[in-house]
């Protein structure tokens, strides 16, 4: 169930919505765990048990960590606390060179509270959580490749995907992650991890929220504010139409190029795919990412920015800062730093970013694809750090220029699975002939461009923080209302019309 | 307790006035239902209420009743015959002597062919709506494809295939000079790729036979032009039409009803040339098996409808499938990205299978050097004055040296 799809907004949203207000505050999360699962059970129902048993092992596992600390003795639950006190600093990146102060002193610390029954219970977690993942994901991968080395086709199990794996799993090991670090020191009961795990807002394709940015909500119970109600709506409905209006429709440009192939794309028309390609994925997963932070709006959450304008940067290092950030905050706060970060030299940093970069890579996907661009992501990022990148964000025109080739070009490999058409694809991006190939001047550009040169410039515009920061500035006004009211039902009207396209990080 | 009861009024408007859009949405979505459920009770629009579906989605998708939109069978839309005596003698003669239908259709389906009246048909698909009198000369074979996934066709049980014709092999593209290809992406691919430079593909990606005459169509490189506005000059020596892709998710009664008001209309402007229906192909297997909508069976009874408006004499049907499909009869899995469109490596087979069929003899060489001579025999004759014909609509066409 797709959130821009007529089922989704006009039944399970509002029938929810009607339960959840009506019940007391203190049922509230049991109501919406309950329509989490129904809502997980309308997408994936054979994998809801699996979720369950997911829930369950982390929990108990994050149990046993918290039991283990609370009969720690005195010494250590006093460094607890010096370890909470000292706040994540917002500066520190996967990427910077600096070694921060702060960070280093709270890795003393937390090391100074590491039990090794703790770490136990941490490894089983990551064990199983991994494990599953690698099961659901990647074991198909894994037996192709076995089979490319062994030169012998060893077959595939051909396991469906489990909704929003990839997403809860991540989750779920952030929460253990942080038990495990003291972060969350008092105990946390079944139906809040569970809700927190679950919450249908986000289980399908994130934000990644750690528990704490949830939490006080879950255990406040509070009711909700018709001012965040309505800020919720007006979310909703600036998502819906960025998937609707803006990304289904300029796929239809990609799709006109994907359709003929390679073999008849002139090169003008190869880049302009690229880019519409890039569009359709910014607003399709952004469109995703408003959507499911005005639903948690409307429920009294506050679920965190996962895109602030990354089409307006100058360096890659700093669109990833911008594009996915709770999945950047994740790598960096669960695999970066506790590996060492920026701390031990240039040399290990490489090599951590060289891991982070391809586990990025890796965890969209079980391609060679995925691979080849945590790779390129890793090189241009290495060259940005070691070189040019600081310089380059400096400058106003040379930044833009130079990320108006890499996006599309780092968004095509993600794109296209087949290596070999993603190598023919390529080829034509640079101009290089390929044989057989049946270009015949520059019609089809010509025709791209009489046809979509209108959302193309739309598009354009939506990727400036302009229209943003326009609707935040006049949200409450009332026309600005009735343009909104226009806009959902003109998309509902599209949505229903095209039947209701899947988000393209469903797949994840 | 009057002040205390205007108080918490004043506070509940007061919260009310927080959330306007929240009110709004509510408000005309409440509207929307009652409205639906209104007007499905009336008869006006289907009822229909699934989990996907509420029940105002049929007044937003304009879903009529099914009995309500196949209320009668679907007449027929006479598509009058070309008028001058010169094209009516040319496809005379060329059809005296008719020859079966290339091997490649027998190869592909070994079931029984057969040519079915419209008395028989009417006898044994009588409950069949769309099929409408005048076959034409096109040819059936027995296909049923089963119970239909979807609303918007039915099992004809047969599938039409090209019709009878003394087609001769072209080997020089300047043939389809002065022709007109009408259509959509399909259309466009084939413009695009087949390299066939003298040709007037009017094109426009998603147009239908609901929309074609008002588009604006591109004509290769970069022009645009509605298609009263390209019938207007001419007259084109042909005219291929292929339609109906896009309207996969409509009902086939009413696709092949707007389908023959198109052809009346390419009548009307241009009176003399002989129009060619192109059959719409068929999709992937994977594409088949997994949606119910655009489907081969589907994409059949959207040909069933159109390929009896083909009278062997000035209109023609041509099922360019045969050159496209694998031996299960779905499109070819690895001439294809989606499932639906050829990639531009692989226009090359329906440019050949069309080559294969092309409509007068003599073509080998340039048919327009007179001096180089088109054979001296009557076929060859009349083809000339075709071809002449066609020759000088082209010198009036200011258009015509695009």
């Amino acid at each position: 169930m797709v959130f821009s799809g007529l089922a989704f907004i006009f039944h399970f949203l509002p029938i929810f919505l009607i339960v959840y207000y009506i019940a007391k505050p203190r049922f509230r999360n049991i109501v919406l765990l309950l329509g989490s699962l129904v809502f997980y059970a309308l997408g994936s129902p054979v994998y809801v048990p699996l979720l369950m048993v997911s829930v369950l092992v982390n929990y108990f596992i994050a149990s046993r960590i918290q039991k283990i600390y609370a009969a720690s003795d005195k010494d250590q639950e006093a460094d607890t606390e010096a370890a909470d006190k000292i706040e994540d600093d917002p500066d520190i990146d996967i990427i910077d060179f600096d070694i921060q102060a702060k960070e280093e002193e709270k890795a003393e610390t937390l090391t100074r509270i590491k039990s090794p029954a703790a770490t136990v219970w941490l490894v089983a977690a990551l064990i199983y959580d991994l494990g599953i993942l690698c099961i659901f994901k990647y074991l198909d991968f894994i037996l192709e490749m076995t089979g490319v080395v062994l030169k012998t086709d060893i077959g595939s199990i051909g396991l469906a995907l489990p909704l929003g794996i990839s997403f809860y799993t991540f989750q779920m090991i952030s929460f253990v992650v942080d038990v495990y670090r003291a972060d969350i020191p008092s105990k946390v009961s079944l139906l809040h991890f569970a809700t927190y795990s679950t919450m249908f807002p986000q289980i399908t394709s994130g934000p990644i929220t750690r528990y704490g940015e949830v939490s006080p909500r879950l255990e406040s119970l509070k009711g909700v504010s018709p001012r965040l109600l309505e800020k919720g709506v007006t979310a909703f409905i600036l998502g819906l139409g960025y998937k609707v209006l803006l990304a289904d429709k300029i796929s239809a440009l990609w799709n006109d190029i994907w359709r003929v192939g390679a073999y008849g794309v002139d090169v003008a028309s190869a880049w302009l795919g690229a880019w519409a390609y890039s569009f359709e994925i910014y607003f399709d997963f952004f469109g995703y990412s408003l959507m499911a932070m005005g639903v948690g709006w409307m429920l009294g959450f506050d679920i965190p920015v996962n895109f602030t304008e990354p089409y307006s940067v100058r360096t890659m290092t700093s669109f990833w800062r911008n594009w996915h950030v709770t999945l950047g905050r994740w790598f960096k706060d669960y695999l970066y730093i506790p590996l060492g970060g920026n701390r031990c030299g240039k040399a290990r940093m490489l090599f951590n970013m060289l891991v982070v970069w391809l586990l990025t890579g890796m965890w969209h996907g079980a391609g060679y694809n995925f691979i080849i661009w945590g790779l390129f992501l890793f090189v241009i990022l290495m060259i940005e750090k070691l070189t040019y990148g600081r310089w380059m964000e400096k400058t106003r025109v040379i930044g833009h220029l130079y990320m108006f080739i890499l996006i599309p070009v780092s968004w095509t490999i993600f794109n296209i699975t087949d290596v070999t058409q993603l190598s023919e694809y390529l080829l034509r991006m640079i101009g290089v002939p390929l044989e057989g190939m049946v270009v015949y001047g520059f019609s089809m550009l010509w025709e791209l461009v009489q046809t979509y040169w209108w959302l193309l410039l739309i598009c354009i515009l939506f990727c400036t923080p302009y229209p943003m920061k326009f609707f935040k500035k006049y949200y409450k006004n009332f026309l600005v209302k009735l343009m909104l009211l226009a806009v959902f039902w003109y998309s509902v009207y599209q949505a229903a019309l095209s039947g209701g396209n899947p988000f393209i990080y469903f797949q994840f | 307790m009057d002040s205390i009861d205007k108080k918490v009024k004043k506070k509940k408007k007061k919260k009310i006035a927080k959330c306007p859009l929240f009110i709004m949405i509510c408000l005309t979505v409440t509207g929307m239902m009652v409205f639906g459920v209104i007007m499905s009770a009336m008869g006006e629009y289907e009822w229909k209420l699934t989990w996907e579906h509420p029940v105002f989605a049929a007044v937003l998708l304009d879903e009529r009743p099914v009995e309500e939109t196949n209320p009668e069978p679907v007449q027929k839309v006479e598509v009058p015959q070309a008028g001058t005596d010169a094209v009516k003698e040319a496809t005379d003669i060329m059809a005296e002597e008719p020859v079966t239908e290339s091997t490649e259709e027998e190869s592909l389906e070994e079931e029984e062919e057969i040519i079915i009246s419209d008395e028989e048909y009417m006898e044994m698909y009588g409950e069949i709506p769309y099929y409408i009198e005048g076959g034409g000369n096109v040819k059936y074979i027995t296909w049923d494809t089963g119970e239909p996934r979807s609303r918007y066709y039915y099992n004809s049980g047969v599938r039409p295939i090209t019709s009878e014709f003394r087609y001769t092999h072209i080997g020089n593209p300047d043939y389809y000079e002065n022709c007109l290809f009408i259509g959509d992406s399909r259309i466009g691919g084939l413009g695009t790729y087949s390299g066939w430079n003298k040709a007037f593909f009017a094109y426009k990606n998603g147009t239908s036979v609901y929309n074609i005459m008002e588009a604006n169509l591109s004509v290769i490189n970069g022009m645009n032009a509605t298609l009263p506005e390209l019938l207007e000059i001419g007259p084109y020596k042909l005219i291929f039409l292929m339609l109906g892709i896009n309207e996969i998710g409509m009902d086939t009664n009413d696709y092949g009803q707007r389908f023959g008001e198109i052809l009346a209309t390419i009548r009307e402007y241009q009176p003399d040339t002989p129009i060619v229906i192109i059959g719409n192909t068929f999709v992937t297997k994977e594409r088949d098996n997994s949606d119910n909508v655009t489907n081969n069976a589907n994409i059949n009874d959207k040909n069933v409808a159109i390929a009896c408006y083909a009278n062997g004499e000035d209109i023609f049907y041509f099922d360019v499938n045969p050159a496209l499909v694998d031996e299960e009869g779905y499109l070819q899995s690895d001439i294809t990205r989606d499932g639906v469109h050829i990639t531009a490596q692989h226009y090359h087979l329906w440019v050949d299978w069309m080559n294969e069929h092309g409509f007068y003899e003599g073509y080998e060489t340039d048919p327009y050097a007179e001096e180089e001579g088109l054979e001296g025999t009557e076929e060859g004759e009349e083809t000339e004055d075709i071809d002449a014909e066609a020759s000088n609509g082209t010198d009036d066409d200011p258009e015509g040296g695009q």
